[in-house]
């Protein structure tokens, strides 16, 4: 083949792509860009609150803030929202559903090919002028003209148009794909929890990005075009941009978990060898979760003076959210309840994200009580609760999705002994540095600070201690990675490789011997990897 | 059709289309639209001339991923009954996102309009602020929005029932009122006694109609389009998908225009 | 100026809507034509029916309900209009003149002031009377 066809059909693969597995790995490897960018972002932000006083950004608070800003935005958006719902879905929810490739696959690559422009934007943003020091809210005044005159904070509304049209065109294409493409005898009811999962995070993005979008657009108008939405001065309101700002933000961190909860429930019920305990249940908990995560979104606001009826029903609302919470828990470990358990990577991820998550969210309770969040509103506890959620909860899911699935996607197997050490390292890591942050919170340090009174002192040394861990355990990913892609069919034979080893609960070896087909779901069935065209006839689910 | 029918005439209803560079050439045509317009609004970049260039790339490029859409659809066969559902479903749920701007835009109107503050003299509409009458040009504006209802209904019923010269009829005069209605916009943004500097009340009334009023004149190109596709023998009165799609379009912007008239007009006037 | 006269008079007093909460006025609007919101949702729901029509590929559905939504918001508007002429006694004021709105405040507040006049008139006399009384009962005592 000469040169030229090999390069138009490496451009034809990977940049003018329609196949959802192929831009499933494409969102993984730029994920891992962000994921890259953020966390080293994170780590200067801990090196320099590692000692009271000045530490490495040579008393630039501006450059503090910028990089308090720049992480949230690169986390959330530029992580963990390609690597859920556009890596795991893309590449998961076509082969769960039995369906040949997404509903719309020109539309899937749009959705891609929007992200490396969205953090072209942000990255400019941060260079250019004073750079957005203003967090991810981005809540006028402070991102109003008068506080930031540069061009920076224009860039980042644009940034996050990108980003948000690139999120509602996937979902409208998830969604499609559910409706339209499930396979023969594939009814809504028998879907995978996973495919269940994307279908409520697709609606809340459906629902709740328009309204960010209108919000940060207004702003832009407010800002450049002399408009008065959030401006007093001519009748206007911040408190309006904070509620549409959190009528998607606070669905947004829904967003995050919903799709990490779907991916819990397949590894565990894989690695307990049984179903998920009730199924349904789960499934109506996610959807209610969702919907109540539609109603409560002042519960970030309790100290804009909000008035007293307002904040006891978001207190309310808020709190019944812990119900369909539980049932998920509770439900999860009714599976691992007489299971047969094996201690794979994935399965201690997922069991540690039960305990995580469970810590976090009971935070999150008392978060979201309107007396106590007036104390707690804008200290370190915050941080800790929504990184026990996220950056614990979200990424243990995703580490365990990844090791779960990433031996059918790729054919190659990694090293679980040194996954398990990531695992540990991983769990210890991100336990020593957030863990302290509640007691700090507690003892009122306030976020988004780039120094603090030397009392601090000790917790804080004790939190970027444990971020030098993480990011330890984070190159050793790396490795992982690098070891699974270089030696990974000799990993497969070894001993310590748990997967599809072992026998189901019920079944005897013998059967377990002669029977290749034991998976829950239909996407363990096939080849691995998959074929470029995954079925070459359509499946049909009895 | 059951899907379980469906599967003995077609292995894939659905259609696998070719690798295209539309996408990617989009989404860069996106990131020089949002540079240029952050440079340019704070003087980094000088000429507006880029801003219609990248504009222009932009349009180019959806003209160019929408005729290859037309030509798998019309001409390859690639629009099965399976696909024409999927596209039905995908439009109808962008039209759902299209309301949430619209509720997000309603949100903010009612929130400063309920509680006006004493900056604009605790009142609705603001102090020296006179409203638009609605019994002026809006009302003829919804009076020829209702009617644009009447004729594109007229049209559908006319291509189902294979009459081509009243569809194209229909369309064609669905098209001019749409037209007619942007003027009548155009009239009445440039005849108000405020503009959209001017308070809370000017940003959101300009703010919701102007989006509105952009969403017409994008609605006015797609029945032109549909009167051009009719007119060349494109649609059939079982294979429709771009026409349908666009009078559902045209019935969710009049519904919408219908509460812009309500809650700006009358409630807010 | 049909309130109780338990209240201290206000020139703010001629629009029933004064005084009202927004969402007081949006029910009494609503009371007041019933037709305008049930013709809104009328529509609405039409639209939705006519959605589903077009997402089950049944476009004679759509077709109906496509009429519907016409008719009804059809008959929203006139519901409106006519409404607006019937209930026309605020929407006539507007349309005097300025002139004649200031003219006619100001007899109703030198009304008003009469009003009062005769009422703070009737108090002190009456506070004349108890005071009267009040001597009347001291000097009693004082025997």
């Amino acid at each position: 083949m000469s040169q030229s066809n090999t390069w138009s059909a490496w451009i034809n693969r990977w940049l003018f792509s329609t196949n959802a597995k192929d831009i499933a790995i494409l969102y993984f490897i730029f994920s891992l860009f962000g994921g890259v960018l953020g966390s080293v972002f994170s780590l200067v932000m801990r090196l320099e609150l590692a000692a009271p006083g000045e530490q490495i950004l040579l008393g630039d608070h501006q450059l503090y803030n910028v990089l308090v800003s720049a992480h949230s935005v690169l986390m959330v958006f530029f992580l963990i929202m390609p690597l859920t719902a556009g890596f795991f879905g893309n590449y998961l929810l076509p082969l769960m559903l039995g369906a040949p490739d997404v509903s719309f696959a020109r539309v899937n690559n749009i959705a891609f090919w929007l992200y490396p422009p969205a953090l072209t934007l942000l990255i400019a943003s941060a260079l250019i002028d004073e750079g957005p020091g203003t967090g991810w809210t981005v809540y006028p005044p402070l991102s109003g003209i008068q506080s930031h005159g540069g061009a920076s904070i224009d860039l980042v509304i644009f940034a996050l148009h990108i980003t948000s049209i690139s999120s509602i065109l996937s979902s409208i294409n998830f969604l499609t794909t559910v409706l339209n493409m499930r396979t023969l005898g594939m009814t809504m009811t028998k879907l995978p929890l996973f495919v269940w999962s994307i279908i409520f995070t697709a609606s809340l993005l459906l629902i709740t990005l328009p309204v960010l979008t209108a919000g940060i657009t207004l702003l832009l108008l407010d800002r450049n075009f002399n408009t008065a939405f959030y401006e007093p001065a001519g009748g206007g309101d911040p408190i309006l941009y904070q509620h549409l700002y959190w009528f998607f933000g606070h669905p947004e961190v829904y967003i995050l978990i919903l799709p990490v909860f779907g991916i819990i429930s397949h590894v565990i019920s894989n690695y307990a060898k049984k179903p998920i305990f009730g199924k349904l249940g789960m499934v109506y908990a996610m959807g209610s979760i969702g919907f109540l995560g539609l109603l409560v979104w002042s519960h970030h606001m309790y100290i804009v003076g909000l008035d007293v009826d307002t904040r006891a029903y978001f207190t309310s609302a808020t709190m019944v959210i812990a119900i369909p919470t539980g049932i998920k828990i509770f439900s999860w470990l009714a599976t691992l309840y007489g299971g047969s358990i094996r201690f794979t990577t994935p399965m201690l991820y997922a069991i540690a994200f039960l305990f995580i998550f469970t810590i976090g969210g009971c935070s999150g309770v008392l978060l979201s009580n309107a007396n106590l969040d007036v104390a707690f509103h804008d200290t370190y506890f915050v941080v800790g609760h929504f990184h026990y959620v996220l950056s614990l909860g979200v990424v243990y899911g995703v580490f365990a999705g990844y090791y779960y699935w990433s031996p059918m996607m790729t054919g190659l197997y990694y090293n679980p002994t040194i996954a398990n050490i990531q695992f540990w390292m991983m769990f210890i890591g991100t336990n020593i540095t957030f863990l302290p942050m509640h007691f700090l919170g507690l003892n009122g340090m306030p976020r988004r600070i780039p120094d603090y009174p030397d009392a601090f002192t000790g917790f804080n040394a004790l939190s970027s201690l444990g971020a030098v861990m993480s990011v330890g355990a984070l190159l050793l990913f790396a490795y992982v990675i690098y070891d699974q892609l270089m030696n990974g069919l000799t990993n497969k034979n070894l001993s310590t490789n748990a997967l599809w080893k072992n026998p189901d609960f019920f079944e005897s070896n013998d059967i377990f011997n002669s029977n290749q087909i034991k998976s829950s779901s239909l996407e363990f069935l096939l080849t691995y990897p998959p074929m470029y065209h995954t079925f070459n006839t359509l499946p049909i689910q009895s | 059709m059951s899907i379980e029918t469906r599967s003995k005439f077609q292995l894939f209803p659905s259609h696998e289309v070719n690798p295209s560079p539309w996408p990617i050439y989009m989404s860069f045509s996106l990131l020089s639209l949002g540079l240029t317009l952050g440079l340019l609004m704070h003087g980094y970049i000088l000429s507006t001339w880029w801003l219609i260039l990248a504009i222009s790339v932009v349009i180019s490029t959806i003209f160019l991923w929408t005729r290859d859409i037309i030509i798998e659809g019309t001409y390859l066969g690639g629009h099965t009954i399976a696909v024409k559902r999927g596209l039905n479903i995908g439009f109808l749920i962008f039209v759902g996102t299209e309301i949430m701007i619209f509720i997000a835009l309603f949100w903010g109107y009612f929130h400063s309009a309920m509680n006006p503050s004493i900056e604009i003299g605790c009142q609705w509409p603001p102090v020296g602020i006179t409203s638009i009458k609605p019994t002026e040009l809006p009302l003829l504006n919804t009076i020829i929005l209702l009617s644009s209802g009447a004729t594109v209904t007229w049209a559908h019923e006319s291509v189902l029932s294979r009459n081509r010269h009243n569809a194209l009829l229909g369309l064609f005069i669905t098209t001019l009122l749409i037209v007619i209605f942007v003027l009548c916009q155009i009239c009445e943004f440039n005849s108000a006694t405020f503009n959209i500097t001017d308070s809370v009340y000017g940003s959101i009334f300009y703010a919701t109609t102007g989006l509105h009023f952009i969403h017409m004149i994008m609605l006015s190109l797609m029945l032109a389009i549909c009167t051009a596709r009719m007119y060349v023998y494109h649609f059939t009165a079982t294979h429709h998908v771009n026409l349908e799609t666009t009078i559902l379009y045209l019935h969710i912007l009049d519904i919408i225009w219908l509460f812009i008239y309500i809650v700006f007009y009358w409630w807010g006037c | 100026m049909t309130k109780s006269s338990g209240q201290m008079p206000s020139s703010l007093e001629d629009d029933p809507l004064d005084g009202m909460t927004p969402f007081q006025k949006v029910l009494y609007r609503s009371k007041q034509q019933p037709l305008v919101p049930l013709g809104c949702l009328g529509t609405t729901i039409a639209v939705i029916l006519a959605a589903k029509g077009v997402r089950t590929g049944d476009s004679r559905s759509a077709q109906k309900w496509f009429r519907w939504r016409v008719g009804l918001q059809g008959l929203t508007l006139v519901a409106l209009l006519f409404g607006s002429y019937y209930y026309a006694d605020n929407y006539k004021k507007q349309t005097k003149t300025q002139e004649e709105l200031n003219i006619e405040k100001a007899k109703m507040r030198e009304k008003l002031w009469v009003e009062e006049l005769e009422r703070r008139d009737a108090e002190i006399k009456d506070r004349q009377r108890r005071a009267a009384l009040a001597r009347k009962h001291r000097v009693e005592e004082e025997k």
